[in-house]
């Protein structure tokens, strides 16, 4: 039963995982195992605050210890214009992570490499043609393709499994402005502030969860001993 | 003490004498038999009252907050989910609640194809069942497009085209159940009023006729034969035992077993790995941007695997249809002369494996694009689906059955 369990469950998370980077070259990184906790929250909070807030807004998440904290609250938060940017404005980040995942959004600040024929002077693996340039570039350094667009486009048809990870393909063409490991744990911080902004009673779901299956167990308990000595009259 | 125990006779005396409340609860609940050997399957039943009650509390409460308009849907849906106290907790409850039921009822249906509980004299029961399946379905549809998100919205656009399939009067009739020539927050509306009141009533209708005929006719058993036709002196079946207080107590251990399952997952995987909460329906509807794959939620996922297996939409949409319909001949197609798997030849096992299998295989197929092997892969499994059922009067009928005892054994 638990392998079977364990099966499905694989099976599951497999299906999402193909089904989410479909058409990107690469596969998904894992993020970084990294425990969440305020200060890290704080930490990437103030990230975004600084690097993403010019454009992006997070227009469900309204005031809170967290945010407070890091600088962003709505009144910071820029006021999208539908019909700017050519129809294609900015997207609201707030549910960026339970629509992607927090893998794809940990591998997309890796997906940047130089592009010359591209205004921004930069492309990108897993949204091929974005017009957003990468927001980390001074701090992360620049990235180069190693193969070809055409190579790149036979990655896109391969099955998932078959898909190399983003260091395969791209190289470092010039250092960031901090250590890489710095920067990843960093990065990692944003994406656990974007977990967190997504679905912020995360953590009070969780905790509430044990406290009502420990009630049910001991109930359950309790019904299975009246249970057993209601069908002791039947013997 | 004993005047306060006098007026307390009093009252119930009272209530009695006008409405008869013991009576009812004597009569369906005390001197309700039911087969002493109702295993695991038939905790189902209960599980599905228990899922409907569930549905019922939190839409009220999630009603009260949300607004079915096309500009505040979703951020009504947000707001519930982060500024409503325990609103989160509502609205996973009613998420989770939704795929509950349709795994409730799946193995309930298995249960009764299983035990053969359609067959005579339980046909009407079978049937107001089969309409509470598709009565849930709509249940179930029509709230999926609530929250407006991108699924919600492509999901409802799927589905009313299938409409536009029928000859003749399709546009006419699209048109007419959209309210509007594309969707819109008028089908939006519509859905919102369809959900919360017209589907409720009917379900609850319809829940109360399927026990009214249970009650009436008895429970099969996993035996396949009839307690009632031994009984004692005074008419009590002989393999009978008092629904209360024998399953009551036997009911609520299992809820509870249900619901520590249940809140396992409301609490620790609400999304449930993409199954239950689809990441796509995550992103506000936008009537511009098509998503990559439509795909309905899981429980739907086997039905849509045969729309698209048919080349052709209108025949597609037919087959879809059928399969739900087809279940409503089965008591005239099982044509075995025992009720129960257990006495049944190995005809009857192998189709009703392959049922799970293809309907399961079904489900899988219909969360991929319908290409290639995957394509072919469907077609067959359609075929193998309504083989079951269309093939039963030919494989009920030929195959050796065990003589099933007289009484329960043990």
């Amino acid at each position: 039963m638990r392998k079977f369990f364990k099966a499905f469950i694989s099976i599951v998370i497999a299906l999402n995982v193909i089904e989410l980077c479909d058409a990107a070259p690469i596969r998904l990184e894992s993020m970084p195992q990294l425990k969440s906790s305020q200060a890290r929250l704080i930490s990437g909070g103030r990230l975004f605050a600084q690097h993403c807030m010019q454009c992006h807004s997070l227009q469900y998440f309204t005031h809170d210890p967290i945010g407070d904290a890091s600088g962003v609250v709505p009144d910071r938060m820029p006021k999208i214009d539908p019909e700017a940017w050519s129809g294609h404005p900015p997207p609201d980040l707030s549910l960026i992570t339970r629509y992607r995942g927090t893998d794809w959004l940990y591998t997309y600040f890796y997906s940047y490499y130089q592009d010359a024929s591209r205004p921004t002077g930069s492309n990108h693996l897993l949204t091929a043609n974005t017009s957003m340039p990468n927001p980390f570039e001074q701090l992360q350094g620049t990235h180069q393709l190693m193969i070809s667009k055409d190579q790149l486009s036979v990655l896109e048809k391969q099955p998932a499994s078959q898909k190399p990870p983003w260091y395969r393909i791209l190289k470092t063409m010039h250092a960031g402005s901090i250590p890489a490991a710095e920067f990843d744990t960093q990065l990692t911080e944003l994406v656990l502030f974007l977990e967190y902004v997504g679905e912020p009673h995360r953590a009070a779901r969780e905790a509430l969860g044990g406290w009502v299956i420990m009630f049910l167990l001991i109930f359950f308990v309790v019904a299975f001993l009246l249970y057993r000595e209601y069908w002791k009259m039947l013997d | 003490m004993s005047q306060r125990r006098a007026e307390t006779s009093g009252i119930s005396d009272w209530i009695n004498q006008r409405l008869p409340v013991n009576q009812f609860f004597i009569r369906h609940l005390v001197n309700y038999f039911a087969p002493k050997n109702l295993n695991f399957w038939y905790f189902f039943g209960v599980f599905s009252l228990v899922v409907l009650a569930n549905q019922v509390l939190t839409g009220i409460a999630l009603a009260m907050v949300y607004t079915p308009t096309g500009a505040e849907a979703f951020a009504s849906v947000e707001h519930i989910m982060r500024h409503v106290p325990y609103g989160w907790l509502l609205r996973y409850m009613h998420s989770t609640g939704a795929s509950a039921f349709f795994i409730v009822i799946y193995l309930h249906i298995y249960r009764a194809l299983m035990y053969g509980s359609y067959r005579m004299p339980r046909e009407l029961l079978w049937l107001t069942g089969c309409v509470l399946f598709m009565v849930l379905m709509a249940e179930s549809f029509t709230g999926y497009v609530l929250p407006w998100g991108q699924m919600s919205f492509w999901g409802a656009k799927v589905i009313a085209e299938l409409f536009g399939t029928i000859p003749g009067i399709g546009t006419t009739l699209v048109h007419w159940i959209q309210g509007d020539y594309v969707i819109s927050e008028v089908l939006l509306k519509r859905f919102f009023a369809f959900h919360v009141i017209a589907v409720p009533l009917i379900l609850i209708a319809m829940v109360m006729l399927h026990i009214v005929a249970l009650h009436s006719v008895g429970s099969n058993n996993p035996e396949g034969i009839e307690i009632k036709d031994q009984c004692d002196r005074r008419g009590r079946p002989l393999d009978g035992i008092q629904f209360h207080p024998y399953y009551t107590v036997k009911d609520i251990m299992a809820v509870l077993g249900f619901l520590i399952v249940f809140a396992w997952v409301l609490f620790y995987v609400p999304e449930f790995w993409g199954l239950f909460l689809e990441p796509a329906n995550f992103q506000p509807a936008n009537p511009l941007v098509t998503p990559a794959h439509i795909q309905p939620v899981w429980y739907f996922s086997s039905f849509f695997a045969m729309l698209r297996a048919v080349p052709d939409k209108s025949y597609g949409a037919l087959v879809m249809l059928s399969a739900v319909v087809i279940l409503c001949f089965v008591p005239w197609l099982d044509r075995s002369p025992v009720r129960s798997i257990r006495y049944k030849g190995i005809g009857s096992k192998i189709a009703l494996s392959c049922l799970v299998l293809s309907f399961s295989i079904l489900g899988f197929l219909g969360t991929q694009p319908a290409v290639g092997g995957y394509l072919i892969m469907a077609r067959i499994m359609t075929g193998v689906y309504f083989a079951c059922f269309l093939a039963m009067p030919i494989y009920t009928r030929i195959e050796s059955c065990r003589t099933p005892p007289k009484r329960i054994q043990g």
